[in-house]
């Protein structure tokens, strides 16, 4: 299965543990992330569903090209990496 | 040019003698002078570049001394802005380094004139939206730039190429909606991890400015200190599939004013940072003639500090007619006490 992980500031700020997630796509990998960790879902996605502005979703360390249906197929080896972009310095 | 005092980095192989050289040329805009800000300019002025020009808009608190490496007690005693506070300290560090010390707000008006004539711009900031006004202005001036964050034990850096790789709005689309990622003020923020993503941004430049630019691929790195971990995502896409508004399709919302506030929450400070649209030239002594009457006042050449004897805010005021209110993270109560105190 996919191995999902989340940036550390988010993983600190609400539960989102490093885990895997089963699916083919983006969307799914992250749907079945978030039904082991529901409050993760409004960090990462908008009210339609598609990933905010200052989130970047990886697999492999590349970005991902489709932000809003997170169509992007994920191989059972891949790992899925859920970026934030910070503002503190 | 004598260069004895560099020996040890002439000696690292990929720099050398001839590298050096080009260190000492090199010209740097170094924005905030912070946490990130103080860790970056002392690696730099170390390093012995030829110019670095610091722009801050604040002064310096005892709550910095935690991380903000150029910094002691007596800057606090003497009310110093932390421009001026850091460009005494180099000056000592290494008085071979050009300084030019700006107490100011970064904004759309004032930008160009700071990236004037650099050869690359530092991110030393704690908020989005200047960061945003310093893509849209490296774009503008085609001068590359190195983005850094950090919050809590993470950290993030990214050397921005205008132009050629992705840029700050190529990545991040725009500022998070309020409450959707961590501040300094909720999650705290950790020296090592200012240490490490400054040290990674302060490499960045030595690389660009030595004239090894083929040793910074398009990579976005993501530390964090408490884990022990560092990762590097390439990017080297994104700029082709972003349709960015700014690098690609050259719209400049920021430098333009169409974005960006004039009142602003600071980050981890329990404070409020208020410009007025109409910068202003202040007499700091007739201000505080009339200020004493309702609180403390002391002032210096670079600010003017009032403490209200009614209340539990502090107000701290520039010449240009900034303000810092501290002692609130509300915008209106913020205002009102500019307003009544300072004038609209």
């Amino acid at each position: 299965m996919p191995r999902v992980s989340f940036t550390p500031n988010l993983e600190r700020h609400v539960h989102c543990p490093t885990g895997e997630a089963a699916g083919q796509t983006v969307r799914a990998v992250l749907d079945a992330a978030f039904q082991a960790n529901p409050a993760a879902r409004g960090y990462v996605l908008d009210e339609h569903g598609e990933l905010r502005k200052h989130v970047v979703v990886f697999v492999n360390g590349t970005p991902v090209r489709d932000r809003r249906q997170l169509s992007d197929r994920v191989a059972p080896s891949d790992e899925v990496y859920v970026y934030q972009a910070l503002s503190g310095g | 040019m004598n260069l004895d005092r560099y020996s040890r980095q002439m000696l690292f192989a990929p720099i050398g003698e001839a590298g050096q050289r080009r260190i000492r040329e090199g010209r740097v805009l170094l924005c905030g002078c912070g946490a990130l800000g103080s860790a970056i300019a002392d690696g730099l002025t170390r390093a012995g570049i030829g110019s670095l020009r610091l722009v801050d808009r604040d002064f310096v608190e005892l709550s910095n001394l935690q991380r903000q490496v150029l910094f002691d007690e007596q800057d606090i005693a003497e009310q110093l802005p932390k421009a001026i506070a850091a460009a005494r300290k180099l000056s000592k560090i290494n008085s071979e380094v050009a300084l030019d010390p700006i107490v100011a707000d970064i904004d759309f008006t004032n930008i160009l004139k700071f990236a004037e004539g650099v050869d690359l711009i530092l991110d030393g900031m704690d908020n989005f939206e200047t960061r945003f006004l310093i893509n849209d202005a490296a774009l503008t001036t085609k001068t590359p730039w190195v983005y850094g964050g950090c919050v809590g034990s993470h950290g993030q850096v990214l050397p921005i190429f205008p132009g050629e790789t992705a840029c700050l709005q190529c990545l991040i689309g725009d500022v998070p909606e309020p409450g959707m990622t961590e501040t300094c003020d909720t999650a705290g923020v950790l020296g090592p991890a200012i240490n490490v993503v400054a040290a990674l941004q302060v490499t960045a430049a030595l690389k660009l400015l030595s004239g090894r630019r083929d040793l910074l691929p398009p990579e976005l790195t993501i530390i964090d200190v408490w884990d022990g971990t560092l990762r590097k995502m390439s990017v080297a896409n994104l700029r082709a599939q972003s349709n960015c508004p700014a690098c690609v399709q050259g719209r400049r919302d920021w430098l333009s004013g169409t974005r960006g506030s004039q009142t602003t929450v600071l980050c981890g400070r329990n404070a409020v940072q208020i410009s007025p649209a109409k910068k202003q030239t202040l007499s700091f002594s007739e201000m505080a003639s009339r200020l004493r009457a309702v609180g403390e006042v002391s002032y210096n050449p670079f600010l003017l500090r009032l403490t209200p004897t009614n209340g539990e805010q502090q107000i701290t005021l520039f010449p240009d007619g900034r303000a810092i209110v501290k002692g609130t993270d509300d915008l209106a109560v913020a205002r009102g006490l500019y307003a009544r105190y300072v004038g609209t």
